[in-house]
């Protein structure tokens, strides 16, 4: 179980450097919301998925899951929404 | 007050002062950033042999790294650009991750868990605080000295962010019909997630910072979605991010003149004072990030 979420955990932080990376690499503002729209919410994902599987490992309630599952849905949700609003925000100002 | 300091100490804290003095009296920039860099490293090197290892990683990592490299580019940004030559950055970048991998290795592995005596303390007195979590506690109670100058700097970064901005910034924009939805569907939500990471500091991770970044995210979507009133420009906004600070300060003096001393929380109310300030600070908080952001916005058509 552990090996499970040590591995999990490894590749959210791989995807969330790689996204990171790209913030900072890219030139302009649509690449740089492509790099961290998507490898960011991938790496969060895979860290929720490690930490459930931390969670089940010890037990703890079923609430907690349901937690980090919408820890991760507002999270999609509000980077959908805010890449949107900049993406859109940059042509007309 | 012994003076009872080696031959080491000695000349560290006499490199420390040549170095400050010669970083601002070196004519030569370059020269200046690079006695800079020598700067911070003694000065974190001082702040180690005076037995404070938190302040020395900070000051190497903050006032030598970030800053330091803050400053390079400045430099570097002046000159014309050379070629690229990509296989020496990829060494140099090599080397140096390394080198620095190793070192952080050396530090981490000799820390040995929480340093002393210190959260044995906390967790002895903080039924006394008003607040049930120890960072909670040690950053409203126990060092709400430290967190007022935190407050100060971050309210003279903001106005410092604002300060360089060509003032073409956060006229309000128009809204159309779907984005009025989404801000709608989404601005409850982040005001609800502000007041509770607010609330939930008292007992668990969460607080003044954490509500602050919900407040400014909350008016960033506003003004990107066009709603009213969210612009932090002009007097309201400044009012607005300087109430923070002025109310930790009211609170410093009333606890000077009619309590037990500067930011002595009587225990009876000081959860209550707490909560109180941290709302505040929230408020400034946001507002003062939502401003940077705004701020910093180019109009459509500029060279980005």
């Amino acid at each position: 179980m552990i090996i499970l979420m040590t591995l999990l955990l490894a590749v959210g932080a791989i995807f969330m450097i790689a996204g990171t990376a790209g913030l900072l690499r890219f030139p302009d503002l649509p690449t740089r919301l492509h790099a961290v729209a998507k490898a960011d919410n991938l790496g969060l994902g895979f860290i929720i998925l490690g930490l459930i599987v931390h969670t089940v490992s010890n037990g703890a309630g079923a609430g907690v899951v349901v937690k980090l599952l919408l820890i991760w849905a507002l999270a999609l949700l509000g980077t959908a929404v805010n890449s949107h609003l900049l993406a859109v925000r940059e042509d007309d100002g | 007050m012994s003076l009872d300091i080696g031959v080491f100490d000695a000349l560290l804290l006499t490199g420390v002062l040549l170095a400050a003095v010669a970083a601002v009296l070196v004519p030569r920039r370059t020269a200046s950033v690079a006695v800079f860099l020598v700067f911070g490293l003694l000065l974190a090197l001082l702040w180690a042999r005076l037995d404070a290892p938190d302040i020395a990683l900070a000051e190497a990592v903050l006032g030598g790294g970030v800053t330091g490299a803050l400053l390079v580019d400045a430099l570097a940004s002046k000159q014309p650009h050379a070629p690229p030559r990509r296989l020496w950055t990829v060494v140099v970048g090599i080397v140096a991750g390394t080198i620095a991998f190793l070192a952080a290795a050396c530090v981490v592995s000799r820390l040995s868990g929480p340093t002393g005596e210190l959260p044995r303390l906390v967790d002895d007195q903080i039924a006394t605080t008003g607040a049930e979590h120890p960072v909670t506690a040690v950053l409203l109670n126990f060092r709400s000295f430290d967190t007022l100058l935190e407050i100060a700097v971050v309210m003279a970064a903001v106005f410092a962010a604002t300060a360089v901005s060509d003032r073409s910034w956060a006229r309000e924009l128009s809204a159309s019909g779907e984005l009025r939805t989404i801000a709608m569907a989404l601005l409850p939500v982040v005001a609800l997630l502000a007041v509770w990471m607010l609330i939930a500091g008292t007992t668990r991770p969460g607080g003044a910072f954490q509500a602050g970044a919900m407040v400014g995210a909350g008016l960033v979507i506003a003004h990107l979605t066009g709603t009213r009133h969210a612009s932090t420009r002009g007097r309201w906004g400044e009012a607005l991010i300087v109430v923070g600070l002025v109310a930790f300060i009211l609170l410093a003096f009333s606890t000077a003149v009619a309590g037990e001393g500067w930011l002595v929380l009587g225990e009876s109310w000081a959860s209550a004072a707490i909560l109180g300030i941290e709302a505040v600070l929230a408020v400034s908080i946001g507002v003062g990030l939502a401003r940077i952001f705004l701020a910093n916005r180019n109009e459509p058509g500029e060279a980005r």
